[in-house]
């Protein structure tokens, strides 16, 4: 659902992001810890920084550091593992706080969402005055602090949000935009990263205003497409709606590992179990997914995606497994250590999400709920949507580009048939467990 | 360049080669029919690379010979507005545009110079084999819909061509396949052999059109011959290079099912009926039928979940254990189509194995579709 506004009447989109927010909500169920620093992070050895308070902020802690250095920064610092499902709970009610203002919620994760109050003001106020309103709301109701940027389009008010925290509130008003944004560093730019600034900087290119004064064609020819975009952004054009999240875009999972791993053929047991734990994940929503996107997180750090679309959906782990195997070659995972895999898959089809908005983790819950309900109503109310079978068994068989790489040797048994298969893996997962049966391979000692 | 010609003829000429003209940006050439005026009369070329095709025409009465690439488009549009009669096509002095007059009406028009247009492909040395028009125009419309329109699907993107032999007859086979659906349809051509012995030719949807379009036109035959890169076809003055695609075609003799079990004769036309009558209820996307066979009863049924059902009956021949099976009611219509007798037969073995659909008598077609799981 997007915003149906009129043509020429300037938008209202407010970016809300709540401060240090799982810190936040350690602080809040637990009093003794205000004012302290709050270091909430995976385990010791690999993990990385989820959240710091902004007590531990000053010892220079950030998200996304190793756990490792966070330790060395601030060793008196009080270090939290991670809490998902609390903040899911706490971030369910600040959703359900913005969603009396608006309809328009657009969530970006558990802590982060656009609203679009393009025309609430007779109901509400002024763009800046619901903002404050909604800061007030959340304050009073969880005792936490959200910031917000209010502008004319997404882009603009995530910057405003960012550069008003902790607790702000930023208004870039309509007109301003331009100049809001030009003395500001290219970092600030949305999607642009550390090697697009560096490219950016070897071109004397510094500030947002430095973007919007080059040609167009100059960006373009040396960034391709998201030159363009970049040469919009600066320039203020932001036309992107705030897109309701009432659909689930990609289903993956991701591990860290205690160690790093080097061998080909652990990667290949790591990327066997996540392929079947990713496929089992979507067979339990009704989901299809025909992108499989391999990450590939390198010892220093340094990460890699790597994608490949199928001529059909998928659901099957085996499949999966195949082209993330393929994708693996097409990275240095080997060569150099890795740290981290993740497989995920988008390009989904199946089931519309229910009507509902919140993060990504929300929706799936609820779609569970339904399935559950669905299921004690008897196997007959469980109708699935038709689902055309296809003449050449496997993923990529007979479908090869000419000259592409070869196709992922298809799998041997019919897909009916694999699907049987893995109906019947489902259910003694369900009742034994995930362990109650796995590929042989995953039963290897390395 | 100078020449005059009649306006029906150059209007006839531009409306079959602009067709092939590629109007997108890449190579503004390739937007551009190549006008070439000689001792043989007026030739018009256009290419999109894939496809090439040659007009001749030989009653305009050529007074300085010459070449230019003109819009094939707007050319094509100026021939329209032109009154009957006599047009006169001469270069102006640059050379990088024509005047063009006819009894009313002067127009210039700006070209790019004949060099930039790409070479014309060599003829394949093989022997040209004759293939009457009718027949490849009716195997061409059977099994081209059952081609894949999905681009990445390079190997199912265009229509196999090879010859099969049927107790000594030498035939053309044309078969097409999605990767849910299959037809495959022969047709009695002598010599056949010769062409696609040892070569098969795999052509993409959008040059079989060319070639039937070409094929459909008075009557006669289609001489075709063949070379690793291209085939290629003439009738009468016009030919066209048609570039095959340099891919696997899946062996589809592995996917056809001997023997199901099920078999339903179905009158053809009241079939056909019943599928159209309930297209009207079926879910947009997926056009989801059902079929239910029962004794002499088949039950043909869809349900688009928020706005209701349609279902009809056939009365058919059917002596199997009662089946219901589920199809997209879009490739059963065309399927269907590709059947010209009476009835038809559909067998099948249960509700998720491949279907298949034949005329009652004779090889000519088969049709191949898998079903949808829609129970």
């Amino acid at each position: 659902m997007t915003a149906g506004c009129e043509p020429g009447v300037p938008r209202a989109i407010l970016h809300l992001d709540m401060d240090a927010f799982y810190a936040s909500v350690e602080v809040r169920d637990d009093p003794t810890l205000a004012g302290k620093p709050v270091i909430v992070g995976g385990s010791e050895r690999r993990g990385v920084v989820c959240a710091a308070s902004y007590e531990a902020r000053k010892f220079g802690i950030r998200s996304a550091q190793p756990m490792a250095t966070a330790h060395r920064l601030c060793p008196r610092g009080i270090f939290l593992p991670v809490r998902m499902a609390r903040y899911r709970e706490v971030s369910r009610l600040i959703f359900a706080i913005f969603h009396r203002f608006t309809p328009l919620v657009e969530p970006l994760s558990v802590d982060e969402a656009f609203l679009d109050v393009t025309g609430c003001e007779r109901l509400f106020g002024s763009p800046e005055k619901i903002a404050r309103d909604i800061k007030a709301v959340v304050r009073e109701e969880t005792g936490l602090t959200v910031s917000a940027g209010v502008a004319t389009s997404k882009h603009v008010a995530k910057i405003a949000s960012d550069l008003g925290k902790p607790d702000g509130l930023l208004v870039v008003p309509p007109g301003t935009e331009i100049a809001f944004l030009a003395p500001l560093p290219v970092g600030r730019l949305w999607g642009v990263g550390k090697v697009t600034e560096g490219a950016l900087e070897r071109m004397g290119v510094r500030t947002i205003r430095d973007i919007a004064a080059l040609p167009v064609d100059t960006l373009i020819g040396r960034f391709g497409a998201h030159g363009a975009h970049m040469h919009a952004l600066a320039n203020g054009i932001d036309d992107r709606p705030v897109e309701t999240g009432n659909e689930v875009k990609s289903i993956g999972h991701e591990d860290t590992y205690e160690q790093d791993i080097r061998g080909r053929k652990t990667m290949e047991r790591q990327l066997l179990d996540l392929a079947h734990r990713v496929a089992s994940r979507m067979r339990r929503h009704d989901f299809r997914g025909r992108t499989v996107t391999l990450k590939v997180k390198y010892s220093d750090f340094e990460q890699v995606t790597r994608a490949e679309s199928l001529q059909q959906t998928t659901d099957d782990g085996g499949t999966i497994y195949r082209i993330a195997r393929r994708l693996l070659d097409k990275t240095e995972a080997g060569a150099r250590p890795v740290r981290l895999l993740g497989i995920s898959l988008s390009n989904l089809e199946g089931e519309e999400a229910p009507a509902i908005s919140g993060p990504d983790g929300v929706v799936l819950e609820n779609r569970m709920d339904r399935e559950r309900a669905t299921m004690a109503g008897g196997p007959e109310l469980h109708s699935r949507k038709p689902v055309q079978l296809s003449l050449f068994g496997g993923s990529g068989q007979g479908a090869a580009k000419a000259k592409a790489p070869e196709a992922p040797a298809p799998s041997v048994v019919s897909p009916l048939r694999q699907e049987a298969l893995n109906k019947t893996v489902d259910r003694i997962h369900e009742k034994y467990g995930r362990k109650g049966i796995l590929p042989g391979r995953l039963l290897e000692e390395d | 360049m100078n020449f005059t010609v009649d306006r029906d003829q150059l209007e006839g000429l531009l409306s079959r080669v602009q067709g092939v003209s590629e109007r997108r940006h890449t190579m503004p050439v390739l937007s551009h029919a190549l006008i070439r005026a000689d001792a043989s009369g007026l030739t018009m070329v256009a290419s999109d690379l894939e496809i090439v095709i040659r007009c001749t025409v030989t009653g305009a009465t050529v007074t300085a010979e010459g070449a230019i690439a003109l819009p094939a488009k707007k050319f094509f549009d100026i021939a329209k507005v032109l009154p009957k009669g006599d047009v006169t096509i001469s270069m102006t002095k640059e050379g990088t545009s024509v005047k063009i007059s006819g009894k009313s009406g002067n127009f210039r028009l700006a070209g790019l110079p004949a060099q930039e247009f790409p070479e014309m492909p060599e003829k394949p040395s093989s022997k040209p084999v004759a293939v009457d028009g009718e027949l490849f125009r009716k195997l061409a419309d059977r099994v081209s819909p059952f081609a894949s329109s999905d681009e990445t699907r390079y190997n199912l993107a265009g229509v196999l061509l090879e010859q099969h032999d049927l107790d000594g007859a030498s035939m053309l086979r044309m078969v097409a396949t999605d990767g849910h659906r299959l037809a495959l349809s022969d047709g009695e051509v002598p010599g056949i052999a010769a062409l696609f012995g040892a070569r098969k030719a795999l052509v993409p949807r959008k040059g079989l059109t060319e070639i039937r379009k070409l094929a459909e036109g008075g009557v006669g035959s289609i001489e075709m011959s063949v070379s690793e890169k291209f085939l290629f076809v003439g009738k009468g003055d016009t030919e066209i290079w048609v570039r095959l695609l340099d891919a696997d075609f899946p062996d589809y003799r592995q996917v056809i099912p001997k023997g199901n079990p099920l078999s339903a004769k179905v009158p053809r036309e009241a079939f056909t009926a019943a599928l159209k009558r309930v297209a009207v209820m079926a879910p947009e996307k997926v056009h989801s039928v059902k079929l239910a066979f029962e004794g002499s009863r088949l039950d043909v049924s869809t349900t688009s979940p928020d706005l209701g059902e349609a279902s009809d009956t056939v009365e058919v021949e059917y002596a199997g254990e009662p089946l219901k099976i589920g199809f997209n009611g879009k490739y059963l219509q065309e399927a269907v189509a590709g059947v010209s007798e009476d009835n038809l037969l559909i067998e099948m073995k249960d509700d998720v194995s491949q279907a298949v659909i034949r005329p009652e008598s004779g090889t000519s077609f088969l049709a191949i579709i898998m079903p949808m799981r829609i129970f």
